[in-house]
């Protein structure tokens, strides 16, 4: 993975004493909380409910052992023994004080790590497919890009008051795990016809208060563009991007109001401007960059299949682990593991000290030393040898890490919602509490198959409810939680927002809503290879209309 | 019948406060000052106000309470979160605190 | 207000502070017969050649967060301050045009930021492409006066007053010229 030279940790210290100078004069009223919030903001420090909420990125969700160990530090000894992982691949510490924050960015710059631009109307962290460099189906790992973006948007001179949030995700295979067409700048890094690395750019997409799918505005963009025609798509967005309403300053606004052929053409204009500029990349900074992110080498380790097979069939509880939770790796002696953050009845994305210390120490052993964040708000242990699943999956279990539910329906994305976050309408922890209890049985979510169920407690949409298959908006409605249900939405490469069922459900009524839409599903699916997502492809939103609306009338 | 109140959150470490009616702000909502009329919730906004500038909180709101008995009770979800803590951690925030005083 | 060292209406630049020689008028005939005036864009713009290029008086130009910079670019050479204005810190849009006008059309005159700029914005101003600021934010002007920039060792851009840096990354600048 990329390590900081001279230059960057200079640049990251330099940026925390001016934190420290900026909350100082902000504690001593040299500062007003107006002018104080947009560089708390681009230090990624929010006020919630209860407390300061601190946002540290985590650049393409890829973390060290040693980092891992001081994200459980600061939760130690900074907050209050936990984090919280979130859909932008970063983590969260709810508690910290004002005054704590410099001493907490030190922590982190000690390993290589900021909470710079998680928050403000700046180009945010980037975000990167979660099984990069090791997946079986990708074509060119999309880290050394994010990487070269992460840098290039460091402190961006011209991009740091932008009409509002700026969010880029890049992936490196055909199957989207990165959800880039519901971003500002999607990126799909691919081969042309002669072989060369280049991206599919995506420009428009988000999901918030009006979810929009991006426009492809170019088909094949050469890698040493990279910069050049990002500038030059956000400098269109900086000139032109609305700023008289905070609920239409996206780019998706701007792409979707002027066209996208118009939009097009202005950022090809813009890009011919400033193509042989300084910013175009030479090769060999590629090649250096890349070079970070080489394959770890793996030792051959053909003995793990047998051993393997033994194993499953001395215990199914972990058999049942291995179907649902790895993935296949490039290596056929190795596979990607995914720890759930979703045990049952838990709250999503939450991991106390003492797990982060524990995949930490796994990761050191058993997996070259990589854990990554994935925006499902998992953690993954890339690299894994099939020789070591059973002694992997033997740790995880010691600390509640080894639920077996990965893609099920339990493995629910869901925001913090009205329980911490000062935006949300309603709660939507507590309601993927209960969706997980009712669903918890394996052998009742293994025969379900594939559902991917997303929460949000407000219209800005944290927890990606537009992409869910099944999608869960709370509001508050005449000082109740309501709950609006909508189904079909996805996030991989065939992108589509969720269709909404009709009227909302209270929160006594949700559950069972859940339940009658899957009780619909697995009585109309054509068999048990026919996914929920594919199910209503095929049959509309309907059925699970009448299901949900006749039931729920009749049971009331 | 609901009455009104002054919230914020501590500048140095984000702590929920509401204005007392001995005039500081106190991390529990027992002893707030009550506005019952127009002129009295005018005062609480024109306190918040300075409270503001003389930089000691952030976020200032005059809330809904209602008062029962001689508890108060925050009208909206938000605020009654606010005053005990998340729902789904009762071990966390200001809830868990009073049941370790208990 | 009384705790600002320097006086509000002076200018910023890389040397200092010194006298704004320009006054900001309406019109033309606001600006009665000083030497140097800056105007709205739109006047300017409805200016004769003739009296753009007047050898006896300077005449600049402001242009609001919310207008092009599009027409003025065939006219750069006549004309001797263009002054971007920042009614709010967090308008960001003259942060593009300083690029536009400085960087792609090689502006030589003295491109200035006018308004709510804060400190910490400034270094930000001075890679775009301004050169001269005239703040209206005491604590800035306070910062100002005291040559605290708040700058970082190294930028990850290419932009004005930085230099590139041997042996790494072709993105990367230091600043200096």
């Amino acid at each position: 993975m990329y390590r900081y030279d001279e230059f960057d940790h200079a640049f990251v210290s330099a940026r925390v004493e001016q934190f420290k100078d900026q909350v100082e004069r902000r504690l001593a009223g040299e500062l007003t909380e107006e002018q104080f919030r947009p560089l708390r903001l681009m230090n990624g420090v929010y006020l919630q409910l209860h407390a300061y909420m601190l946002r540290v990125a985590v650049p393409y969700g890829t973390l060290s052992s040693r980092q891992m160990h001081k994200l459980a530090h600061i939760a130690r000894r900074y907050d209050r023994g936990y984090g919280h992982f979130t859909t932008r691949q970063n983590i969260q510490y709810n508690w910290p004080a004002l005054k704590d924050i410099p001493a907490v960015l030190d922590e982190l710059a000690s390993v290589e790590m900021h909470a710079l631009q998680t928050s403000g109307n700046c180009i945010r962290n980037v975000t990167a497919d979660h099984f990069a460099g090791a997946a079986a189906d990708e074509v060119g790992d999309p880290r050394p890009y994010a990487e070269i973006l992460r840098q290039w948007s460091s402190m961006h001179p011209e991009f740091s008051y932008l009409p509002r949030k700026f969010k880029i995700a890049v992936t490196g295979a055909d199957r989207d795990r990165a959800a880039i067409q519901v971003h500002d700048i999607g990126l799909h890094l691919k081969k042309n016809e002669s072989g060369e690395l280049g991206f599919g750019v995506y420009v428009g997409g988000g999901q918030g208060r009006t979810p929009m799918v991006a426009k492809k505005v170019r088909d094949f963009l050469p890698v040493e563009d990279l910069l050049t025609y990002t500038t030059a798509i956000v400098r269109v967005y900086n000139l032109n991007g609305r700023r008289d309403n905070k609920y239409k300053a996206r780019i998706k606004i701007l792409v979707h109001e002027t066209g996208t052929e118009e939009i097009t053409r202005q950022i090809e204009t813009e890009w011919q401007a400033i193509k042989e500029t300084d910013l175009k990349l030479p090769q060999q900074d590629v090649d250096a960059i890349d070079a970070y992110f080489a394959p770890p080498n793996l030792v051959q380790r053909p003995e793990g299949w047998s051993e393997l097979a033994a194993a499953r069939k001395a215990d199914p509880a972990f058999s049942a682990w291995v179907d649902q939770n790895v993935t296949p790796h490039k290596n056929p002696d190795y596979g990607v593991v995914t720890i759930s953050l979703k045990p049952i009845g838990g709250i999503p994305g939450d991991a106390t000290d003492a797990q982060m210390d524990l995949v930490a120490d796994i990761a050191e052993k058993f997996s070259y030393d990589e854990i990554r964040v994935s925006h499902e708000q998992n953690l993954v242990l890339p690299h894994v040898a099939i020789a070591d699943l059973r002694i992997v999956y033997d740790l995880l279990l010691t600390d509640g890490l080894a639920t077996a539910n990965a893609g099920l329906i339990t493995d629910i994305i869901s925001c913090p919602g009205l329980d911490y976050c000062a935006l949300a309408t309603a709660r939507s922890i507590p309601v993927a509490q209960r969706i997980s209890e009712r669903f918890g049985n394996p052998e009742r979510q293994a025969d379900i198959g594939e559902l991917k169920l997303k929460i949000s407690g407000c219209i800005n949409a944290c927890g990606h409810h537009h992409v869910g298959h099944i999608g869960i908006l709370g509001v508050e409605k005449k000082g109740e939680e309501l709950y609006q249900i909508s189904l079909g939405g996805s996030g991989d490469e065939i992108c589509t927002i969720g269709d909404i069922t009709g009227r909302g459900f209270s929160s006594e009524e949700i559950v069972d809503a859940i339940e009658t839409i899957v009780d619909r599903y697995l009585e109309i699916r054509t068999d048990k290879e026919e996914t929920f997502l594919a199910t209503y492809r095929r049959v509309g939103a309907a059925p699970f209309k009448d299901a949900l609306y006749s039931e729920v009338a009749n049971a009331a | 019948m609901s009455v009104k109140v002054l919230t914020a959150n501590r500048l140095a470490d984000g702590e929920v406060v509401w204005l007392g009616a001995n005039g500081e702000w106190l991390e529990h909502i027992d002893g707030a000052l009550i506005a019952r009329h127009a002129e009295a919730v005018n005062a609480l906004e024109e306190a918040g106000k300075s409270a503001i500038k003389s930089n000691l909180v952030i976020d200032v709101n005059v809330i809904d309470v209602e008062e029962r008995g001689t508890d108060l009770f925050p009208v909206r979800l938000r605020e009654r979160i606010r005053q005990l803590g998340p729902t789904i951690r009762l071990d966390l925030g200001k809830q868990a605190e009073k049941s370790k005083a208990a | 207000m009384s705790d600002i060292e320097q006086p509000a209406g002076e200018l910023w630049g890389r040397e200092g502070f010194r006298e704004d020689p320009y006054v900001t008028a309406e019109t033309l005939e606001e600006a009665g017969d000083a030497p140097a005036v800056i105007l709205p864009l739109g006047v300017w713009l409805g200016l004769t050649e003739e009296i753009r290029n007047a050898s006896n008086r300077k005449i600049g130009v402001v242009v609001a967060p919310g207008e092009s910079v599009e027409p003025l670019l065939p006219l750069l050479d006549s004309i001797p301050v263009i002054a971007l204005e920042f009614p709010a810190f967090s308008d960001g849009r003259s942060y593009s045009k300083a690029e536009l006008i400085k960087n792609q059309h090689h502006f030589k005159g003295e491109l200035r930021a006018v308004g709510d700029v804060l400190i910490d914005q400034v270094a930000y101003m001075l890679r775009t492409g301004f050169d001269t600021m005239k703040v209206n934010h005491a604590v800035t002007l306070n910062r100002l006066a005291g040559h605290n920039l708040h700058d970082v060792p190294g930028y990850y851009q290419p932009g004005r007053g930085s230099h590139t840096v041997p042996g790494t990354y072709s993105w990367r600048r230091v600043p200096g010229a």
